[in-house]
């Protein structure tokens, strides 16, 4: 999954949805696609926040255990 | 490319190295008189001049070799004297270090010894071009030598005590006497055919004249000369100088010397290796500084920047579903508008003119939907 993809298609889905003419119907269905593609990515970037602070924690641990061997 | 300046220390040393170490200044007869002759009982030094009326040299006799003079020196004798040329280092001078000295000039034997001398180095046998290098880390050595002599003993017990692991092959030779030549000769031929040897060397403690003779012997010069191992001569005492001594590779004045000198090399070496590792862990040191600083400020500058980006993702992302949020079609239903659909295809009406009077609708509102009968169609 691509943040970047899924950014461009929440903007097309929201272009669509802030038309006057959408059908009612396929207006709804865009809008759920839309929620499930928003929720999806927050937890994709949650969980690489996550990662990003485990990765800083290591990399500060081995600086640290080279600055010991030193 | 800088000037290399010595200091007057270095510059001496260098004049000693030239002269003390060159085959031309060793081991050789020079004639004059003697003048400014002083003998110091204290230390039983003898100096003096030697000139032969155009030039002078400074000479200088020490007890051991003085204390055998078969005559007593006086100014104004003629003399032949025997030695090296020396350099002394602190003041910068040079002078003739006689071993031995004749009133009578140069007998027999010695007329002999200067005719094939001259003799073998007009042909080039003592030329420095013949010189082989001496293995600096030799581990096999060849002993040329009376088996089980005080000499053999000596060279492998200061040999082994610095250098366990060096390995001795000991070619017995007879050392003196009418069959000496020969046999060091054969003892020579099988260390340069038989056995893969780093280094020969001959050995044989101190004696007369007559007792060293064998060494000056022109089969065993020219064999010495041409040997195909590298080959140390180790010849009696340091006043002792035979022709051998001017074929081999390297001359020791003594076999202790000649044990000195095969493991010179290794014993710097142990003093040198602690040095060593101590600049490379020196240098070690410094690039894993270095590349150790620079994968602190890597690390630091990527985990910035991934943190930046990241958060400028989530706020993006949360920014639209504000947005969608808005955008939800169902908002228009809880403001009380609702959807009018034909019962029957579900189809949206978005105008009277899809309606029929009659035709079942179906209204769909926040919380559910009903079903009614289309009574009337008015068109405005």
């Amino acid at each position: 999954m691509s943040v970047k993809t899924n950014v461009a298609k929440l903007e097309d889905i929201l272009q669509n949805l802030e038309q006057e003419d959408t059908n009612i119907d396929n207006a709804v269905s865009q809008y759920k696609e839309a929620i499930d593609i928003a929720a999806k990515t927050m937890t994709e970037l949650k969980k690489l926040e996550k990662n990003i602070t485990q990765l800083k924690k290591e990399s500060n641990t081995i600086c640290e255990y080279s600055v010991d061997i030193n | 490319m800088d000037k290399k300046i010595y200091s007057i220390t270095e510059l001496n040393q260098l004049l000693k190295m030239f002269i003390e170490e060159n085959p031309y200044t060793q081991g050789i007869w020079i004639t004059g008189e003697i003048s400014n002759l002083k003998i110091y009982q204290m230390g039983k030094q003898t100096y003096f001049t030697l000139s032969d009326g155009n030039a002078n040299i400074n000479c200088v006799m020490f007890a051991n070799s003085a204390e055998k003079l078969k005559f007593k020196p006086e100014n104004g004798a003629k003399v032949m004297a025997m030695g090296k040329v020396g350099f002394y280092n602190k003041k910068g001078s040079i002078n003739f270090q006689v071993f031995f000295m004749s009133k009578d000039g140069l007998g027999d034997q010695g007329l002999a010894f200067e005719k094939l001398k001259k003799k073998l180095d007009a042909e080039g046998i003592f030329a420095p071009e013949l010189k082989q290098p001496i293995p600096r880390y030799p581990k096999k050595v060849g002993l040329i030598t009376a088996f089980n002599s005080a000499a053999m003993w000596d060279f492998i017990t200061i040999t082994r005590k610095s250098v366990p692991g060096i390995k001795f092959y000991v070619i017995p030779a007879t050392m003196q006497g009418l069959t000496s030549a020969n046999s060091v000769c054969e003892a020579l031929d099988i260390a340069n055919e038989y056995q893969r040897l780093d280094v020969v060397v001959v050995l044989r403690g101190g004696g007369s004249a007559e007792d060293l003779a064998s060494f000056n012997n022109e089969e065993l010069v020219r064999k010495i000369a041409f040997s195909k191992t590298p080959l140390i001569s180790a010849i009696g005492h340091e006043i002792d100088y035979t022709l051998i001594d001017l074929a081999s590779d390297l001359r020791a004045p003594t076999p202790t010397a000649a044990a000195h000198l095969i493991v010179q090399s290794y014993i710097k070496a142990q003093a040198d290796i602690p040095v060593f590792l101590d600049n490379i862990y020196r240098i070690v040191k410094q690039k894993y500084d270095e590349h150790l600083n620079e994968l602190i400020q890597n690390t630091e500058q990527i985990s910035e920047t991934t943190e930046y980006i990241l958060k400028e993702n989530i706020q993006k992302i949360e920014s639209l579903i504000k947005r969608v949020e808005l955008a939800n079609p169902l908002h228009k239903l809880r403001q009380g508008f609702s959807i009018c659909r034909l019962e029957k295809t579900k189809a949206i009406l978005k105008s009277v003119n899809e309606i029929n009077e009659g035709e079942s609708l179906q209204t769909d509102m926040i919380d559910g939907h009903f079903i009614s009968k289309v009574t009337k169609v008015l068109k405005e």
